[in-house]
């Protein structure tokens, strides 16, 4: 085969791709826009920027059930997906329910599968998944240390701005999740000073803006947090908890909820509740998936690619 | 596990419990406490199933251990008046114990879904 059959078939196997592999959001001085992945396929690399983060959601390791009887086998599916990237990221985000039952064997076996990943370097937050044991505990003792196990922190990479916050172990009674008075505080101390043109990517859990309440898909006080962020140029607010994907634009801040590598969810309020939803074992691997996010005019974008695994 | 013979007979008790609430109040007032479910002695059920505990209000004499059954494909967990007991996580199919020793009105609540509450009362 020649070459340009060659990078003809691997132009067609992309454009295929794109069409189950979502959108790819460019986000540039604020305003988004959306590019059919057929086209990007096609877009000279250096236009697609250089890949930031990839983001790894709800792995929910230990899970066993009709949905997906082996989320290993999907993880792993996972980890060969990121590795495989032409470009390795410079740092990887889990952004919830890295077990199933937080049990410590459920961890262990999580720790040991994304050290198998290329990019060593792994930032998490917890999800309610990984904070079910009775001593909450487990999840504290292997991944606490970056917050003194408060389970929110900050960074920087790359000129961006990360901030980790925790939404799942204070809740609103009878309602959502919550961040609280004390961490709103101090995302408030962490950005005092910040320069507007600043990226700022904040990840937690559960959607930091209301989805859908009665099945928990949001935070009570998220907007409390949504006002210290609007002064900012470029905003990117990450979460998983739903098996879906959803966003959304406010001024300059995009939200963007990732796919789960485990099972999917139901469409919000279809069903009895947000468990496990059961497809057609060809269907799957087409609602698995991670997100990536690539820096372009470096500093002032950032760009969201979402895959599936099949 | 638990056999398919006693999670009929437990549904059985549900349904029950429910009828004979039903006929009680309108539906604006709050659910009263239900009797304790059938059981050997000093011992009673609350079924977690789509998303709700069963009853959601249950009445128990003090020393009653109430065991909390999860018949969901989703995993919860049972918090009892904020620090009073924990659960782990309850798999499908799990359960939980807690004895109850002394008088009071317990609320309870899953972790992982904040909508999921329940009391109980112990007299």
């Amino acid at each position: 085969m020649s070459d340009d059959r060659t990078l003809q078939s691997r132009r067609d196997a992309l454009k295929c791709m794109a069409y189950g592999a979502g959108t790819l959001f460019t986000l540039v001085g604020g305003v988004l826009a959306p590019i059919d992945l057929a086209l990007a396929a096609g877009t000279p690399k250096e236009r697609l920027g250089k890949p930031l983060f990839v983001q790894i959601s709800d792995t929910h390791i230990g899970f066993s059930k009709e949905a997906n009887p082996d989320v290993n086998v999907t993880l792993k599916q996972t980890i060969a997906l990121v590795n495989g990237m032409v470009q390795q990221p410079a740092l990887i985000i889990h952004t919830g329910d890295i077990t199933h039952l937080s049990k410590a064997a459920e961890f262990d076996l999580a720790q040991q599968m994304l050290s198998q990943l290329r990019t060593t370097e792994l930032h998490t937050v917890p999800g309610e998944h990984d904070t079910s044991d009775a001593t909450v505990t487990e999840y504290f003792d292997r991944f606490g240390k970056a917050s003194n196990r408060k389970g929110y922190y900050s960074f920087d990479h790359s000129g961006v701005h990360f901030i980790a916050l925790i939404n799942v172990l204070e809740f609103k009674p009878g309602g959502l999740g919550i961040l609280g008075a004390e961490q709103l505080a101090w995302v408030a101390s962490d950005l005092k000073g910040r320069s507007a043109s600043t990226p700022i990517v904040v990840f937690a859990h559960m959607p930091l803006w209301t989805i859908y309440e009665p099945w928990g898909w949001g935070t009570g006080d998220a907007d409390q947090l949504t006002e210290q962020l609007r002064r900012f140029g470029s905003v990117t607010v990450l979460n998983g908890h739903i098996h879906q994907i959803v966003q959304k634009m406010e001024g300059n801040i995009t939200f963007h909820t990732a796919r789960s590598t485990a099972y999917p969810q139901p469409i919000a309020g279809q069903g009895k509740g947000p468990g496990p939803l059961k497809v057609p074992a060809d269907q799957l691997t087409k609602m698995l998936g991670v997100s990536s996010v690539s820096v372009v005019n470096h500093p002032h974008s950032l760009t969201i690619r979402d895959s599936t695994l099949g | 596990m638990i056999s398919q013979r006693s999670r009929r007979l437990s549904w059985l008790s549900v349904a029950l419990s429910v009828w004979l609430a039903s006929c009680g109040p309108s539906p604006n007032s709050p659910p009263p406490a239900s009797p304790a479910l059938a059981g050997p002695s000093g011992t009673s059920q609350i079924l977690i199933k789509d998303f709700k505990f069963i009853p959601a209000s249950l009445s128990i004499k003090a020393g009653t251990q109430v065991t909390w059954v999860n018949h969901d494909d989703e995993a919860h967990n049972v918090i009892i008046s904020d620090g009073m007991g924990r659960s782990g996580a309850i798999d499908t199919d799990e359960k939980y114990t807690f004895k109850f020793n002394k008088p009071g009105e317990y609320h309870i609540r899953c972790s992982m879904h904040h909508r999921m509450a329940g009391t109980v009362v112990v007299q």
